[in-house]
């Protein structure tokens, strides 16, 4: 190996990687490295899996909840904007009646002075 | 290599043959490890047994299950934003109408009374004011109806 390569180990895993370096036993254990290669890898793909499939479910329950309040809010608004015009155009026409009826009556009092 | 190894000072040299590096490097990299993983995993002896079963397959068809889950996610998570953002305006557009419309239900209320005319039945309207006037302008929804 051309490039220098520091591992830093516990002194019990010092002695136990010195008596493998020794016996050259690790150069035999390649395929042995490989298959926990291979297990590790799928560990942490299965984690990764679960940790994505619970964040997902959760994004979908609030994006289901969200899409639900923005119809409802849609609806609303062209509900509120309904009844906004409707009673606007009711207050008219009663504001109307109201003024209709204060200027009957202040004539009639007019009237009445007039006569009295 | 160098492996130091204890709180004293140990040291150990270990001379990696060509071919088994090359090996190594492959492997790293096939799998996602560094080599340094690699070298810590084949000089301990930490090994795993494949009681399992799993195969080289079974891991290439979880690794395509996980990257589609991941789309999924930030496909949802990129459309998230727009629609908070236009459901956050829809609700504070209803809660100024609900203003408006608390003005005017009063106004219509007195009007009515000067004039001798029943009460009108603003119920519907009334729930939604109140639900609307509850709506958290710093983001939240109202929290019931």
């Amino acid at each position: 190996m051309e490039e220098k390569v520091e591992l830093q180990v516990s002194g019990e895993e010092f002695e136990r990687v010195k008596n493998r370096v020794k016996g050259k036993n690790y150069l035999l254990d390649l395929e042995r490295l490989e298959t926990t290669l291979l297990l590790l890898k799928y560990r942490h793909l299965l984690e990764r899996f679960n940790e994505v499939e619970t964040r997902l479910s959760e994004v979908q329950r609030h994006w289901e909840s969200l899409v639900e309040f923005e119809k409802k809010a849609k609806e609303d608004k062209t509900f509120l904007m309904e009844a906004r015009k409707t009673l606007n155009e009711e207050n008219i026409l009663l504001e109307r009646k109201v003024m209709g009826v204060e200027s009957d009556s202040q004539r009639r009092e007019t009237v009445e002075t007039t006569h009295g | 290599m160098i492996v130091k190894g204890g709180k004293r000072w140990k040291r150990l040299t270990v001379e990696i043959p060509p071919e088994v590096e090359g090996r190594l490097r492959k492997l790293a990299n096939d799998y996602g490890f560094t080599l340094v993983d690699v070298l810590k995993i084949l000089l301990k002896g930490d090994f795993l047994e494949n009681r399992e079963g799993i195969r080289r397959e079974d891991v290439d068809e979880l690794q395509r299950k996980v990257f589609s889950l991941e789309r999924e996610l930030y496909e949802l998570e990129g459309k998230w934003s727009p629609l908070k953002f236009k459901a956050y305006y829809l609700a504070l557009d209803n809660r100024n109408l609900s203003i408006q419309l608390a003005a005017i239900i009063a106004q219509n209320k007195r009007l009515r009374k000067k004039l001798g005319l029943p009460k009108r039945d603003y119920s519907e309207i009334e729930g939604k004011i109140h639900y609307y006037l509850s709506f958290d302008k710093s983001g939240g929804e109202p929290s019931s109806e």
